[in-house]
């Protein structure tokens, strides 16, 4: 439970008295799981839940967004192969509260502020494409062997 | 009030220690800066770990340069390496020390031999390692000011008994559980338990067909970690051969604090910690595993009367607040 009150945490997000689960995958094992840990950590908070497609938006003081998708244990965060898919989720969310995106498949959270939701895309498309040049094996990545 | 930079090795997404440690330091009134490896890296740093360019030489400097800004700005008293010194050089090291911190490694990994790494052991203030065996290796063997075990811990906050419900111990339970990486030789020892009701969780199993319907391929910590322990009747602990000589895992510590029993591989270690057959049941080898899973599982009282001694013996002794103070008095702060 420490693990998710650390990213709030890092990213400055005080307790939230409401948490908007958003259900986008469909994979309610994960979010059940997802939802015990985030009540583990704050007791007093109330959950509402919303599929995107179900129209009106509750508010809360805090939306999680699950990405279910594969992973590449240990060291791959993979959320950038469904980049599209997570920022249409992004996009239907209000500028001004903080997102929890999690990964639920293999533990791994940030905090997404949208204010500055473009900038977010933008980085991530750009490490994508850096990403897809160093994992080729050209000279490059020759060059930067590790160290021994 | 004093500060200290905890500088997590491997990322916290895979291990909660580095944070459990930060909240003891924390609970012993240290104000706490954390320096980490998930998806907070920086933009540049993020690239390197996914493409699996780790310890180039780019990819080193950028960690250096994020370790030694960080110092510069919240001044610590003590950098306190944790899970094993994974990027941090040995010029890094004397800068941190010239501002006037101290500098103490916490090994977990036995990871002391390259180059970068081996370089650094001199320079340290203190080396604690989680293993005896490395601890008794670098004393005789490597130029260190200092090596001393320190053990692997709980935190009672984190793992604890919880009253499970039907639901729960349907999710969660089981006669026997491991949770962990499936490596070969566990494969092998999982298959040889096929009579038993064996519930494996974390990844790597898959790579076995026998094991096909006994594990779930998803990451367990935190709060389910907690669930598991509590709803399975006999834990298994076995160790790794890579990262461990003497040592032993924060496994027995965790489920022990959760009021759950613990059948663990024997070693060396162990004895500093619990008392063997007493507060730990140790096994040795597949027959003796066999034959110790079948009898706690006929036996729930003794099972729980084991677990109970081990409990309060890891309470009393074993958890983060513990050794964060072991940490303290031996660099002297």
């Amino acid at each position: 439970m420490y693990y998710f009150e650390h990213c709030l945490r890092q990213a400055g997000v005080v307790s939230p008295a409401v948490i908007g689960l958003v259900r986008a995958g469909g994979d309610d094992a994960s979010s059940a799981d997802l939802r015990a840990e985030l009540q583990d950590v704050f007791p007093l908070a109330a959950f509402v839940e919303w599929r995107p497609e179900s129209g009106a938006r509750p508010a809360a003081d805090l939306y999680v967004v699950p990405v279910t998708g594969a992973h590449d244990f240990p060291f791959h965060d993979v959320l950038y192969r469904q980049l599209d898919a997570v920022a249409d989720t992004l996009a239907a969310l209000p500028r001004a509260t903080p997102v929890l995106l999690c990964r639920v498949s293999w533990r791994e959270a940030e905090v997404v502020r949208l204010q500055h939701f473009w900038r977010w895309r933008a980085l991530h498309r750009l490490q994508a494409l850096a990403i897809g040049l160093l994992v080729r094996e050209t000279p490059l990545r020759r060059l930067l062997r590790p160290l021994a | 009030m004093r500060t200290v930079l905890l500088v997590a090795g491997t990322q916290v997404t895979t291990s909660d220690l580095h944070l459990l440690y930060e909240r003891a330091f924390a609970a012993a009134g240290w104000r706490t800066v954390f320096l980490s490896h998930d998806s907070h890296l920086p933009f540049g740093e993020k690239i390197f770990q996914q493409s699996q360019l780790r310890f180039s030489r780019p990819h080193v400097a950028l960690v250096n340069r994020r370790v030694r800004r960080l110092a510069r700005a919240c001044a610590p008293d003590l950098v306190f390496i944790s899970g094993s010194n994974w990027y941090v050089s040995p010029d890094t090291i004397r800068s941190l020390q010239r501002a006037g911190a101290k500098v103490v490694l916490n090994e977990q990994h036995l990871q002391v031999f390259r180059s970068w790494q081996s370089a650094c052991l001199p320079l340290y203030d203190h080396v604690f390692v989680q293993d005896g065996g490395l601890a008794a290796l670098l004393r005789a063997a490597a130029p260190v000011r200092g090596a001393s075990l320190l053990g692997p811990a709980c935190d009672p906050e984190e793992h604890r008994p919880i009253p499970l419900g039907e639901a729960q111990r349907r999710d969660f339970g089981a006669d026997v559980a491991y949770l962990g990486y499936g490596y070969a030789n566990r494969l092998a020892m999982m298959e040889a338990l096929h009579d038993f009701d064996v519930r494996l969780w974390g990844v790597g199993w898959d790579a076995s067909p026998a094991l096909a319907g006994r594990f779930r391929r998803e990451p367990v910590h935190g709060l389910k970690k907690t669930l598991v322990y509590n709803a399975t009747a006999v834990n298994l602990n076995l160790q790794s051969h890579q990262y461990q000589l003497d040592g032993v895992t924060c496994r027995p510590f965790e489920v022990a604090a959760c009021g759950a029993f613990c059948l663990t591989e024997a070693r060396r270690d162990l004895a500093s910690f619990f008392r063997a057959g007493d507060e730990m049941v140790t096994f040795d080898g597949l027959d003796d595993l066999r034959a110790k899973i079948a009898h706690f599982l006929a036996h729930p009282d003794e099972r729980r009367a084991v677990a109970e001694r081990a409990r309060a013996r890891a309470l009393r002794e074993h958890t983060y607040g513990h050794r964060v103070q072991q940490v303290i008095t031996t660099v002297g702060l």
